[in-house]
């Protein structure tokens, strides 16, 4: 099964899924409405999770500072939101607008990872984790005028949930969106989804991409033949910062919401599951293990909610999906050890 | 002792190891030889039950050991049944001192300790342990302080220590030694030697590895030569009788591994005091393990200078100052102009580059193909093989001219792979320098430094490395600043060769000097002085 690139965690998911299949076939939960949702939901965590190929490529590893990405998103976003501005083009300036301060926060996020070589995984916990309170701080004083984002009562700091229904919400979503035989097809967003993969793509087999590529691969090398390590480390957390920010414009529209201060903590989790159910190990990374992953992972975390409901135990989906969640990225990280140990 | 009938090993379809028959007795050394891929690797791993062997489905044959059929399941079992193994990649802890990693699995414990907790908790003995260490390294010769940090000593030294460690042990029977002298210079491998002759005096029977065959012949009492994974041939020194000594045994024994006779590259030194290309006034690297302290040379433009010295002792530390990989202090002057900030970028520039000593770690990229490794370096630093782009920034490599590069380097360096786009990785040692050397040449520089270019290379891949980069300094004018501690290597192709002692330089020596005068220089000693 190795040849074929399958896995413990591919071999664990798709029996979980299958079996999931299976037990919703039972119960008769609609599969058309399955199938449309999954594909939303590919879209909408999807780039979240491509975010963190840059870094895996360059060798930095998983960005459990996703966050950081995530907050330059959100600020972009308010931005529009505060500006009233609605539809696509909402959703397109709150994009525009968090790319600079995705770059700002990039840099700055970039120079204190490449201080700790070797220890960048753990760093990068640490960062999201420190730079959340740090936002929430900012999100009580932030100077925004527009009501819908401010405490009904007293009218100051932003409300933890900001409700986009009157905004841009699913403005992506039911862009192009086509009905085949009883299935949406949200046809906009999967095209939005496919150029980000696309631009990527072409990116790594830009000279500086693989000189990125090459970073990851052997520092040494990359530095004899006159490639500045540092600045290439500081561009690959720059971008994944970037295609984050991105990434929950697109996940805050198709959700409804924009969820400010405690909502990012824990997403890098499920990005990072999703990417190593793909067959991502290390900079072994492809763009096909973004699409493979998110798509098996978010579709059992999607399924198994219905037949939760059905069988009357709602919180053994829960326990069942924190479960594989956490169990893939250990196991991940003790396959990375037991590498090490191989080589040593 | 240990007598292997009819041992066979494939990896897939791939047979490593055809039948082979070896017999070692007690205090016997016995030497293997063969080119890279004849299967001598994968011998030592069936002896020392390296996991790999069992995992890919184990051998077929006798392995037998003291009489008994073995069959390791890992490297315990074998230590366990006394046969040590010295790796080529050093297995040392780098944070424990040269005492704890000699005497590692094998404390001395004090007595009453082991009566109350039991031998696992049993307390160190450490002043036992020093005491151990320091009288084994004495016995070696060795000079070295039993306190150091294993992490901090040079190359040479760690090999040391792992010898000793295997030395050690009370129920050592057999001692697999894998190219011990590869990282060492000439004298340091004397030394080496010397104690294993000494520990095999003792009834310890020693399978000797090593691509330098004046050591095997030297030391050995018999010898094995594989070739594709068979026995060719098994020698005894004493048996092959009055003419078969010294050279020409080793021409028998070079002829046996290649299966054809390999051509020794040699050229003529050419004198010259023309152009300055460098000078290097006051030049110090900090390498760790290989400093380099105040260098004053001078390099001429077009020559082939040798630079050599014992391990340890700096002859690597030049290429990799001047590169700028490595903190330095003092003057370069390039054609006159003196270099401020010495970085690769920079060096790359002035037309300046370096073929690391460390290939697998600094000189290749392993998981990308061989074109990729030789287009790289141009296509980053120099912009060669890269398409002309309309939009800025973005600007993709010329696939097309990459693929004529690469296969016409592949041609011309007789490189043996399936395809150019097949992964550096899987080549052997020699084919691996050729990418280096193709991934130099599409550099075209001025100045090349190039570092131990031929270690662990096998003699046939070495002789044509080197005829290669007398081909690049007579076609392309290069200047070419070879360390390595191969003196004869060096003494065949070089107009000079500067000896470096103690990370200084010792003398500038010309290649017709005696090899008494190279080993007295690489000690230190001048002549005049006895």
């Amino acid at each position: 099964m190795k040849r074929f690139g399958v896995q413990i965690p591919q071999v664990f998911i798709i029996v979980f899924l299958v079996l999931m299949v299976v037990l919703a076939l039972g119960f008769e939960i609609p599969m058309n409405w399955i199938i449309s949702d999954a594909l939303v939901r590919l879209v909408m965590n999807g780039v979240l999770v491509l975010s963190l190929v840059p870094m895996l490529k360059a060798g930095i590893g998983i960005n459990f500072g996703l966050p950081v990405g995530i907050v330059a998103g959100l600020l972009g976003l308010c931005i529009s939101v505060n500006l009233r501005m609605k539809g696509l083009w909402g959703l397109s300036a709150g994009m525009l607008f968090s790319v600079p301060v995705a770059i700002l926060l990039g840099y700055g996020y970039g120079a204190i990872l490449n201080r700790v070589k070797g220890k960048e995984e753990i760093t990068a916990t640490f960062v999201g984790f420190s730079f959340i309170p740090l936002m929430n701080f900012f999100w009580t004083i932030a100077p925004f005028s527009n009501p819908a984002m401010l405490w009904p009562i007293g009218g100051k700091g932003m409300r933890p949930v900001i409700g986009l229904k009157s905004y841009f919400a699913k403005a992506l979503n039911h862009l192009w969106m086509v009905e085949v035989m009883g299935v949406k097809i949200p046809v906009g967003l999967l095209l939005f989804f496919a150029l980000l993969c696309l631009l990527l793509f072409v990116f790594f087999r830009t000279n500086f991409g693989r000189a990125m590529t090459a970073v990851g691969e052997n520092e040494q090398f990359a530095r004899l033949a006159g490639v500045n390590v540092a600045r290439v480390r500081t561009w690959a957390i720059i971008l994944s910062t970037m295609i984050a920010a991105l990434g929950i414009c697109v996940y805050a529209q198709s959700y409804g919401f924009i969820e400010l201060y405690d909502a990012p903590l824990m997403m890098a989790f499920p990005a990072a599951s999703a990417i190593l159910v793909g067959g991502s190990m290390g900079r072994h990374t492809h763009i096909a293990h973004v699409v493979i992953g998110t798509f098996l992972f978010q579709t059992t975390y999607l399924i198994s909610g219905p037949i939760a409901n059905e069988m009357m135990l709602p919180e053994v989906a829960e326990i069942f999906r924190l479960m594989i969640t956490n169990a893939i990225i250990l196991y991940a990280l003790l396959y990375e050890g037991g590498k090490r140990h191989d080589v040593g | 002792m240990l007598e292997l009938r009819n041992l066979s090993k494939s990896y897939g379809s791939f047979q490593a190891l055809k039948s082979v028959n070896l017999k070692i007795a007690p205090g016997q050394i016995h030497g293997l030889v063969g080119v890279n891929g004849s299967g001598k690797s994968t011998l030592l791993n069936i002896l020392s039950g390296q996991r790999v062997i069992r995992d890919t489905g184990g051998f077929t044959g006798e392995f037998l050991f003291e009489d008994a059929d073995r069959k390791f399941a890992g490297p315990g079992q074998a230590l366990g049944a006394g046969i040590g193994m010295v790796h080529q990649e050093f297995a040392l802890i780098p944070g424990l001192s040269v005492a704890d990693n000699i005497c590692l699995s094998n404390e001395k414990t004090f007595p009453w300790s082991r009566k109350l907790f039991g031998e696992e908790l049993a307390c160190i003995n450490h002043q036992a342990n020093r005491n151990t260490a320091s009288a084994i390294l004495g016995r070696m010769g060795i000079d070295l302080s039993p306190d150091l940090m294993a992490g901090h000593l040079s190359v040479a030294m760690k090999q040391f220590v792992e010898l000793a460690r295997e030395f050690n042990r009370d129920h050592l029977k057999l001692l697999l030694l894998d190219e011990p002298t590869a990282v060492l210079g000439t004298e340091d491998a004397l030394r080496l030697m010397t104690a294993v002759k000494e520990i095999a005096a003792k009834g310890v029977a020693v399978l000797y590895v090593s691509h330098r065959l004046e050591e095997v012949v030297s030391c050995c009492d018999c010898m094995t030569v594989l070739r594709n994974g068979a026995v060719v041939d098994c020698i005894h020194t004493k048996q092959a009788g009055e003419n078969q000594t010294g050279k020409n045994l080793i021409k028998t024994l070079s002829g046996l591994m290649v299966g054809k006779k390999v051509k020794k590259t040699r050229r003529s030194p050419v004198k010259r005091d023309g152009n300055k290309m460098i000078r290097l006034s006051s030049f110090s690297v900090e390498k760790p393990g290989d400093r380099l302290d105040g260098l004053d040379l001078d390099i001429y433009q077009g020559e082939i200078l040798g630079v050599t010295s014992l391990s340890g002792h700096g002859r690597t530390a030049l290429g990799a100052g001047v590169m700028g990989l490595f903190p330095a202090q003092g003057k370069v002057r390039l054609n006159g102009n003196p270099v401020r900030s010495l970085n690769p970028l920079q060096m790359i520039k002035r037309n300046i580059w370096m073929l690391p000593e460390d290939r697998r770690s600094e000189g290749l990229l392993l998981d990308h193909s061989i074109m990729e490794n030789m287009t790289f370096a141009a296509i980053q630093a120099r912009k060669k093989f890269v398409q002309k782009s309309v939009i800025p920034f973005v600007r993709f490599p010329d696939m097309k001219k990459c693929r004529e590069y690469a296969s016409d380097s592949r041609d011309a360096l007789d490189i043996d792979c399936r395809s150019i786009f097949q992964k550096v990785g899987e080549l052997s040692g020699g084919n691996q320098q050729k990418v280096c050397i193709a991934n130099a040449l599409s550099m075209a520089p001025d100045i090349l430094f190039v570092n131990d270019p031929t270690r662990g290379i096998d003699i046939a891949a070495r002789e044509f490395i080197l005829s290669q980069l007398i081909r690049a300094q007579a076609c392309h004018g290069m200047t070419l600043i070879i360390s390595s501690g191969e003196l004869d290597e060096l003494k065949r192709i070089c107009d000079r060769i500067a000896v470096l002692y103690q990370g200084r330089l010792f003398d500038v020596l010309s290649p017709d000097q005696s090899d008494k005068e190279y080993v007295l220089a690489c000690s230190g000693i001048r002549p005049e002085a006895i």
